[in-house]
């Protein structure tokens, strides 16, 4: 079943288009990787189906419900919940008040802070910590966490890996099965190409603003994803 | 012994210093405005137990119960249906604060037309002078004193309210971040909504107890704001417990100003205000102090 679809977006600003008509759709549970390059409108993608972007032309339906009227806070409340670039944590919060802040406003689910300590073990010591002096990968994983204790439908990750070192960035992506077995899809936008592709169950390349290309995880063809990805040629199938 | 004198009259004086400057604090915290008609409103609630202590004959006691209700109403409808949609157009706070300006101006010219500009005071009874010895040459009036609790009294309040809180958590996280709060499905237009609330709420308190300590008129509201101001400024912007330690400082600058010369009691607050502004912009506590 489709719980987010997204209809022939654009996203301008001050008159210039970061989205020039995309559309795509993310199934229940699946795990959905939004790669290209700086500037393709990744994040102005997420942005503006977490509704902190108003498109211009184009809209976003979840479970079938359109969401062009629904506040950024109430999108989230009905399970469209981003992660956003930067992880963004209350920096004067502790570890705990960040993700109480999201829980008390949690569609009932089976994510609460302590399946969610079960996931990020690292975390539990940390909780009465103030979230500004964390690690960079002690932060992505309350923002994870805040995330997942809203009970999304869809949990969107901005530059999952952005900042990360390459092992952190490994226990990130391997908590992914836990999260989409639970029954929460994924859309993760990513710039490392090969591990979202990997990772992923389909992916959506974006290229100035339109999709230059979509398949497959797993398997897909490198050299393929590499011109859509420089816009050296374009392609979907 | 005269300037230990000085010194708890001045502790006591700046309760209410500490008073006026809460809802202010309050407000800028968490909005980073200032809000012009926040003595007007402090004012608006003095004259609310005008009406109050003239139509029904209650005490001042008993309409702060009515006034501070009142005006957390007002403060939220006003964010609601003005404020927040001029702060979500606007790209810096100066067009917000240019219409806290404007309401500054019409509380004043609403509440001459209503009342005059005649000079009021709210009726304590005996309570308003009664004192107890605490030497020969100290004496404490019990009103300052109830003054000063209830001050610590608020702060406590707000300090719980913030930090305790299921509410307090929302605004402390739409203070550091008001987009990565909607994120979390914070509504942020109701949490502004109820900060502004609050902070018009302390300034009817602060309103009553300021009706009951010295007289007042429609236009007394932005002399009041002056001292809430510094109060705040001297404490630290946005430092709640910094806002009650810079009344307290301001009081007793005042107190002992008043006590060089008496026509020296404001100036040394102000002079006060200006040191610390010079030396250490972010003030005294800053941030670090309070919630």
């Amino acid at each position: 079943m489709t719980v987010l679809e997204v209809r022939d977006l654009q996203v301008a600003y001050d008159g210039l288009r970061a989205l020039k008509g995309v559309s795509l759709t993310v199934g229940e549970s699946e795990v959905v990787a939004l790669i290209g390059a700086n500037g393709a409108g990744k994040s102005s993608l997420l942005n503006a189906v977490a509704g902190s972007v108003t498109p211009i032309a184009g809209g976003v339906k979840h479970r079938g419900e359109p969401m062009d009227r629904v506040p950024t806070h109430a999108r989230a409340g009905r399970g469209l919940v981003l992660v956003p670039e930067g992880r963004r944590l209350f920096g004067s919060l502790s570890v705990e008040d960040n993700i109480a802040v999201a829980a008390a406003r949690a569609r009932p689910g089976p994510w609460d802070l302590k399946r969610c300590l079960g996931l990020f073990p690292l975390l539990e010591p940390l909780l009465t910590r103030p979230a500004s002096v964390l690690s960079g990968g002690e932060q992505h994983a309350v923002a994870l966490c805040r995330g997942l204790v809203m009970n999304p439908d869809v949990l969107m990750l901005d530059e999952a890996s952005l900042g990360l070192a390459p092992a952190v960035v490994e226990d990130v992506y391997a908590v992914f099965p836990e999260i989409s077995g639970a029954g929460t899809a994924l859309l993760v936008v990513e710039q490392d190409t090969s591990l979202a592709v990997r990772v992923a169950d389909r992916f959506y390349c974006l290229l100035e603003g339109e999709i230059s290309l979509q398949g497959a995880g797993g398997a897909a063809d490198r050299a393929e994803i590499e011109k859509a990805y420089f816009g050296s040629s374009r392609w979907t199938g | 012994m005269d300037w230990v004198n000085a010194a708890v009259q001045g502790i006591l004086a700046g309760g209410l210093f500490a008073l006026l400057g809460a809802g202010l604090s309050v407000v800028f915290g968490v909005m980073r405005v200032a809000n012009l008609a926040h003595g007007d409103f402090s004012i608006v609630a003095a004259f609310i137990a005008v009406s109050a202590a003239d139509g029904f004959g209650l005490s001042p006691a008993v309409s702060l119960l009515i006034a501070a209700p009142a005006l957390f109403a007002v403060g939220y409808g006003l964010q609601l249906g003005l404020l927040n949609g001029v702060m979500e157009r606007a790209r810096d706070a100066v067009p917000v604060i240019l219409i806290t300006f404007g309401l500054s101006i019409i509380l004043q010219n609403g509440l001459l037309g209503l009342y005059t500009a005649d000079v009021r005071g709210l009726e304590l009874g005996a309570f308003e002078t009664q004192s107890f010895a605490v030497s020969d040459q100290i004496s404490i009036g019990w009103f300052p004193l109830t003054t000063l609790a209830a001050s610590v009294a608020v702060f406590a309040g707000l300090g719980l309210l913030f930090d305790r809180t299921g509410f307090g958590r929302a605004l402390r996280a739409t203070t550091d971040d008001a987009v990565a709060a909607q994120y979390a499905g914070v509504n942020t237009r109701r949490v502004y909504a109820a900060a502004f609330g609050v902070g018009l709420a302390v300034a009817g308190i602060a309103g009553i107890f300021l009706g009951i300590r010295t007289s007042f008129s429609p236009f007394t509201g932005p002399v009041r704001l002056t001292f809430a101001f510094e109060a705040v400024a001297i404490g630290g912007l946005g430092s709640l417990w910094g806002t009650f330690w810079g009344g307290i400082l301001l009081g007793t600058a005042q107190a002992a100003g008043a006590k060089l010369d008496p026509g020296w009691g404001v100036l040394a607050g102000h002079l006060l205000f200006l040191a610390v502004i010079a030396v250490r912009p972010q003030g005294l506590f800053s941030r670090a102090a309070g919630s």
